[in-house]
């Protein structure tokens, strides 16, 4: 087919020609597309890991707070009465139990697959080390030692 | 496909010109790359919005945080004299004497304020909806906080080992995005603002470490 704009046949664009600048035209709107749905991926990466911070930082606070109890905080039952938290006088073992409760109801849930971890080097005693490590799952992470593939880990070292 | 009597335009005779057909095809199609075009180009208008507010929101967070606690890092004397789920007051050093500032939530102002003993008020921290401070006490001696509370009066009954800031941030939206928001942001209708939480712990240091 010819769309002529003159005395002939010869003249104008090719079906060949309208084709090729149809499939050119996806192209680039597919790289586009894929290029912003990366970056959007990025953002949301960049957001979890603000968040994961903001969630070890509130972890260490209670780990200084009750390093008996530290074990406690990573709970993943929901056991924890969340009135400990407002206004009700409790131990410190059911005080590290809301708390593993209000960061598995609250924060963690905006971390897919999130697994929480507090560790200690060696023994739990005062001077030694202990790590609180933080992952879930994210295609975007960076393979790293100790931190399983499609993972994104986050890990803060504290000395008891 | 076509003959080259009805698919060809030319000047001059009955051969000449586009048929209907291709007129509706050619009309059609570039109504659809534009359409397309268009389309994709306000989902990236929106993408860049999106990505700047979310930016806005982790700096919002990370600065104010960053700031009370800066703030709040040189205390002195008996540290937290008192405080409510919506204002503390602590002894701070000014130029090397300790001196009592009142922390509070401008609400008209959309802000914390921040005042010196015998001072006037002046705004510390800006796009602030909501603030709700929770104190982490040790009411039994045993060097654990075993209260929270959103009260506190210094008392020789009980320790103060951890003040819980919950705020919640202001961050303006571009007209641009319109009503049109992602799922989990929380829009507040009167001002247009959107509002998200920012939760941090501030430990009051040498407790229990005399």
């Amino acid at each position: 087919m010819r769309i002529g704009f003159g005395d002939g046949s010869v003249h104008g664009f090719a079906l060949l020609e309208v084709l090729l600048a149809l499939g050119l035209s996806s192209v680039m709107l597919l790289v586009l597309y894929s290029a912003q749905r990366h970056s959007q991926a990025v953002l949301v990466y960049s957001q979890q890991l603000h968040h994961a911070n903001q969630l070890l930082s509130q972890v260490a606070s209670q780990v200084w707070a009750y390093p008996q109890h530290y074990e406690l905080l990573t709970s993943e039952l929901n056991a924890g009465d969340a009135m400990c938290l407002a206004r009700r006088q409790c131990t410190p073992a059911a005080m590290t139990q809301a708390w593993a409760t209000y960061w598995h109801q609250h924060m963690l849930q905006q971390l897919p697959q999130a697994d929480l971890t507090v560790a200690c080097a060696d023994t739990c005693i005062a001077g030694q080390g202990l790590t609180i490590t933080l992952q879930w799952q994210q295609k975007l992470a960076s393979a790293s030692p100790g931190c399983p593939l499609e993972m994104a880990c986050v890990a803060l070292q504290l000395t008891l | 496909m076509c003959s080259a009597a009805t698919d060809t335009l030319s000047a001059h005779h009955s051969e000449a010109g586009f048929s209907l057909l291709e007129l509706v095809l050619s009309t059609g199609l570039a109504a659809l790359m534009m359409t397309a075009l268009m389309a994709s180009l306000m989902q990236f208008n929106r993408h860049k919005l999106v990505a700047q507010i979310m930016v806005n929101q982790q700096a919002q967070g990370q600065l104010v945080s960053a700031q009370v606690l800066q703030d709040w890092g040189d205390v002195c004397g008996s540290g937290v004299v008192q405080g409510s789920a919506t204002s503390i007051s602590i002894k701070r050093l000014h130029q090397a004497t300790c001196v009592t500032y009142d922390y509070g939530l401008n609400t008209p102002a959309h802000s914390l304020k921040r005042k010196r003993a015998g001072g006037r008020y002046s705004s510390f921290l800006a796009g602030v909806e909501a603030l709700d401070l929770r104190y982490g006490l040790d009411t039994n001696g045993d060097c654990g906080i075993n209260l929270w509370t959103n009260h506190y009066q210094t008392s020789v009954n009980h320790r103060l080992h951890q003040v819980w800031v919950r705020l919640t941030m202001r961050t303006e939206v571009s007209r641009q995005l319109g009503g049109n928001l992602e799922s989990d942001w929380v829009w507040h209708e009167q001002d247009s603002v959107l509002l998200h939480k920012v939760g941090f712990i501030w430990r009051v240091a040498h407790v229990c470490s005399e």
